[in-house]
């Protein structure tokens, strides 16, 4: 797949800005009480590629938003996806040592220093998004819609959902259908979200909403099955884990192959890229970013 | 390396998994994304009502055009604008079905969903409600297709018409299907979206593919059995398409055709026992004549266009005596006796939404050639006065030859409310009939003026207007006849008497008790004073006939009268249908006459075949022998189609209805 000249700068720079607006948003590292901002600072400046929130904003500018008036939001759902890393990592589920590079948050700061600063993340980050928001004007109904969104794509309905099916889950009982439910929960729920919110605060239309949504979900899938990809051939840097860490867990590629996956991945990228024809050049750096996301296997 | 067989295995299992991740609402195309809208994302009502109407749009669009077609069939003379608003209306009225199925079944889904959990295997659901939807559009678009296009009675069309409808048929039914298949698989994927995921399913995949491919292969089957049954019926009208080019017998004879509403074959007997009828029942008794079969409940309309054309009703399409009219269209649609759900819908729900009214009937809608078209396409001399749907009149070659037709809202016109005004265009068919019209109207009003025998104040124009109108479609047949004996080849005149039937409706509307014995008396001396008056009329050009006869204008007369509708008996009573002129058989009664026999039976005395799209064959009983020996009866695949008169004025249409009400036709 063909690769966008300058998505790559322009993600860098999405990087930086959230990277800003983050540390703004955090306390303070030396703030009281300080081992949980310090836990929490850590877990979030590990050197994430905040795919999230480029979603965010891409999709919020796709209907005409402005960048810098989403920031916040943006920031937000990384705060929240740091926060399910955090308990990703932890002994009693994934049991990963190690995050991007480094010890885990737990690690470093223990287990019930990373439990709390994932709770303290989550709750920041709905804060976040909820304030940016209502300093959008956006509207009650609207307000509520973007924070049951939030809350939605992190609750039993989302991310928790998905994890605890993901733990519960016998060997030999990997069906597809399991399969893809932990992957909507865990990954494409709040894939989807990111886009919702991005687009609503953004002022879109309902059919611009559902287009961006199912952009979202086809990406947040292809997303995921790419990164089993990756995991299995062993690209660290790519990552930011362990290559092999998911070894022994079910994945698309253990389920049907790396060929089949790998062209299931394609076609998720392609359907993804053809919900964005309605945007027009408005949606060329969502379409840009879609293609760096697919390009990681290319 | 990568071999062929690993690769085909690849792609088998990348089809699979592309199929199962389509059901779970992933690799959407345009047309999914549209139907599953929001309510994948929010199974709220809203959602759910939304999402229903797109479904309703996409599917809606896809039998709305076998309605369409099916419709344009029966109404071949529409426009484009018609056609266009058909089309709109029929897209709204199918979309919103649609949409209400939709609706009831996703909520249902949906509650279900909830309630007890997802589905554990949505993957043979899903498959399953469109294998449902597939099989009820196939059966809708089958039944519509039997009784529409298909239907024994149904006019022959080209065998690529019903090939081409046969197709579009398999294709909606497949297309509704999966549109069914979508909207399933958005709803099981809202319900999930509440609960657990699924486990399993993985192995029900493969049956549920073959049990598909099967459905696909019998649908396949069906469609090319229901082609080959088209194709080997059609051959038997391969060659009536259009077919009007056939052999006349040189004749000479013209028929004078009288038919009068509202006379049984007990009530013309006792009527002329009392002496009441002495010029009918002279001319009865000098014919060959039958009882006329009795003819149910069918309003006079479909009755005498049915005995004009020789045609059932589903053919000639003339089946009320109104009709509704879509707003914004310029002509009525003709529907088939079993109308579907469009039909119902438009003849309920439209009407009561303001988007339709109602138009009398007329020509518009009659799709057959009546006696006098027939005739008078080959040159023959060829009149019609009053008969019912005969508006707009129009001649059929221009002026000479020519069909001269009175319609029957030419003396409605010139008696309304605006008859001082009344130009008569399209209500007759040509300028010197419209200034006779003018004339005779003038003529029967003031001689009526002076005596009436009604007794009730709304009484009294009902009877007058009733009376009238026989004496001035008589008259204006006697108008005819100079041009019919200088025509010199034979023909045929028809006139119909409706004042009988028209006179007798309050007595049976209102029951002799509510009317009150005066009143009834009253209107008992009215309908057998109108009843000498007629037979003094029929006397009259009876013997101008009679006088003028023999070469060079020779002329049979054939008088044909029905119980009229609102005679208690009627769907019991036999009519008359009496025969007499040169080459008829001797006077005396033949066994009973059905109202189809009559048309083809007065065409092969003209020396004309008959056609396999008339219902029956002529009544040869009726000939003498020498007669058939002269003119052996002939028959022709068809006599082709009808070409429908453009829509002339119909802003007189809502006049017309008034008179039809007032008279007691219709409420």
């Amino acid at each position: 797949m063909k690769r966008a000249p300058n998505i790559e700068r322009a993600l860098e720079t999405i990087r930086r800005d959230v990277d800003a607006t983050l540390g703004a948003l955090l306390p303070a590292e030396d703030a009281h009480p300080r081992a949980i901002h310090e836990a929490m600072r850590y877990a979030v400046f590990a050197g994430g590629k905040r795919v999230r929130p480029a979603l965010l904003l891409l999709a919020g500018e796709a209907v005409g938003g402005a960048r810098a008036e989403l920031l916040d939001a943006a920031a937000g759902v990384e705060l929240i996806h740091t926060a399910s890393l955090l308990l990703d990592d932890l002994p009693s589920q994934d049991d990963a040592p190690t995050r991007r590079g480094r010890p885990a948050t737990h690690v470093r700061f223990g287990e019930a220093t990373a439990v709390l600063a994932s709770t303290a993340l989550v709750t920041l980050g709905i804060r976040v998004v909820a304030e940016c928001a209502r300093r959008r004007r956006v509207g009650e109904a609207t307000l509520a819609r973007v924070v049951r969104l939030v809350a939605d794509a992190i609750g039993t309905e989302g991310m928790i959902g998905g994890q605890i099916v993901d733990l519960e889950k016998g060997p030999g009982h990997d069906t597809m259908e399991t399969l893809e439910y932990i992957h909507s929960h865990k990954t494409g729920a709040l894939f989807i979200a990111c886009a919702e919110v991005g687009a609503r605060l953004a002022g879109a239309r309902e059919a611009e909403v559902g287009a961006l949504a199912e952009h979202a979900k086809n990406v947040g899938l292809a997303y995921q099955i790419t990164d089993d990809l990756l995991d299995r051939e062993a690209h660290p840097g790519t990552i930011g884990k362990p290559a092999g860490q998911d070894r022994g867990k079910a994945t698309f590629a253990t389920l049907f192959g790396v060929d089949v996956s790998r062209r299931v991945a394609g076609e998720l990228f392609e359907a993804a890229e053809a919900s964005l024809r309605p945007f027009g050049p408005r949606g060329r750096d969502l379409l840009a970013f879609t293609r760096w996301v697919a390009g990681r296997i290319a | 390396m990568r071999s062929p067989a690993r690769d085909a295995e690849v792609d088998r299992r990348v089809d699979e998994v592309r199929a199962r991740l389509r059901e779970m609402g992933y690799l959407r195309n345009p047309l999914e994304a549209f139907v599953a809208g929001r309510v994948a994302r929010a199974a709220s009502l809203r959602a759910l009502a939304e999402g229903s109407l797109r479904l309703g749009v996409a599917g809606g669009l896809l039998v709305a055009i076998l309605a369409w077609l099916g419709t344009l069939a029966l109404n071949p003379a529409l426009g484009v604008t018609d056609l266009a608003l058909l089309a709109l209306y029929l897209v709204l009225i199918y979309a919103l079905s649609v949409a209400g199925i939709a609706g009831v079944a996703g909520a249902a889904l949906l509650a279900v969903t909830r309630a007890s959990g997802p589905r554990s295997r949505p993957g043979p659901f899903i498959s399953a409600s469109g294998a449902l939807a597939t099989a009820l559009t196939f059966l809708y678009g089958t039944l519509w297709w039997r009784w529409f296009l298909f239907a024994p009675d149904a006019r022959p069309l080209a065998s690529r018409a019903h090939l081409f409808a046969g197709f579009l048929i398999v294709l909606s039914a497949l297309l509704l299907g999966r549109l069914a298949r979508i909207w399933a698989a958005v709803l099981l994927e809202a319900g999930r979206a509440e609960g657990a995921p699924g486990a399993g399913g993985a192995s029900a995949r493969p049956r549920t593919r073959e049990a598909a491919r099967l459905a696909g292969a019998g649908l396949l089957a069906g469609a090319l059995f229901f082609a080959y049954l088209t194709v080997t019926r059609e051959e038997d009208h391969a060659s009536a398409r259009w077919a009007a080019d056939f052999e006349v017998t040189l004749a000479h004879e013209t028929i004078v055709l009288i038919g009068i509403d509202g006379l049984s074959w007990e009530t013309v007997h006792y009527l002329a026992e009392r002496g009441d009828l002495p010029n009918l029942a002279a001319i009865v008794a000098r014919s060959a004549r039958a009882p006329l079969a009795p003819i149910g409940d069918a309003p006079p309309p479909e009755i005498w266009t049915t005995i004009a054309t020789g045609e059932t009703p589903l053919r000639h399409g003339v089946r009320a005596f109104v009709l509704p009219r879509l707003a914004g269209m310029r002509a009525p649609i003709a529907v088939g006796p079993r109308p579907p759900a469009f039909v119902t819908a438009l003849r309920t729900v439209i009407p009561s939404l303001g988007l339709a009214t109602e138009v009398p009937v007329s020509g518009l809608t009659r799709r057959s050639k009546a006696i006098w078209e027939i005739v008078g396409e080959k040159g023959y001399f060829a009149a019609a006065v009053n008969w019912w749907a005969t508006w707009p009149a129009a001649g059929v070659h221009g002026e000479e030859p020519y069909v001269g037709v009175v319609s029957d809202r030419a003396f409605a016109r010139l008696t309304g409310p605006r008859r001082e005004s009344v130009d008569l265009t399209g209500d007759v068919s040509d300028a010197r009939l419209a200034r006779a019209a003018h004339e005779v109207a003038d003529s029967v009003l003031a001689a009526l003026g002076a005596a009436s025998g009604a007794t009730a104040p709304g009484d009294v124009e009902v009877s007058r207007l009733a009376r009238a109108g026989d004496l001035f479609a008589l008259a204006m047949a006697e108008r005819q006849f100079p041009r019919a004996s200088l025509h010199g080849e034979g023909g045929i005149l028809a006139v119909y008497l409706p004042g009988l039937d028209i006179l007798a409706r309050p007595l049976a509307e209102t029951g002799p008790r509510a009317a009150g014995l005066a009143a009834v008396d009253a209107r008992l001396a009215a309908i057998r004073g109108h009843a000498r008056a007629i037979d003094a009329a029929i006397g009259r050009i009876d013997a101008h006939l009679r006088r003028v006869s023999s070469p060079p204008w020779p002329h049979a007369i054939a008088l044909v009268m029905t119980p009229g509708e609102c005679d208690p008996e009627r769907p019991r009573a036999p009519g008359l249908f009496a025969f007499a002129g040169p080459g008829a058989r001797e006077p005396g009664i033949l066994p009973e006459v059905r109202a189809e026999q009559i048309a083809p039976t007065l065409l092969a005395y003209l020396g004309f075949p008959t056609s396999r799209a008339m219902r029956a064959g002529p009544r040869t009983d009726f000939f003498a022998d020498s007669l058939l020996a002269k003119r052996p009866p002939t028959i022709v695949a068809s006599f082709g189609e009808r070409r429908l008169p453009a829509v002339s004025d119909a802003s007189h249409d809502e006049e017309f209805l008034e008179r039809l009400r007032s008279l007691g036709y219709i409420r």
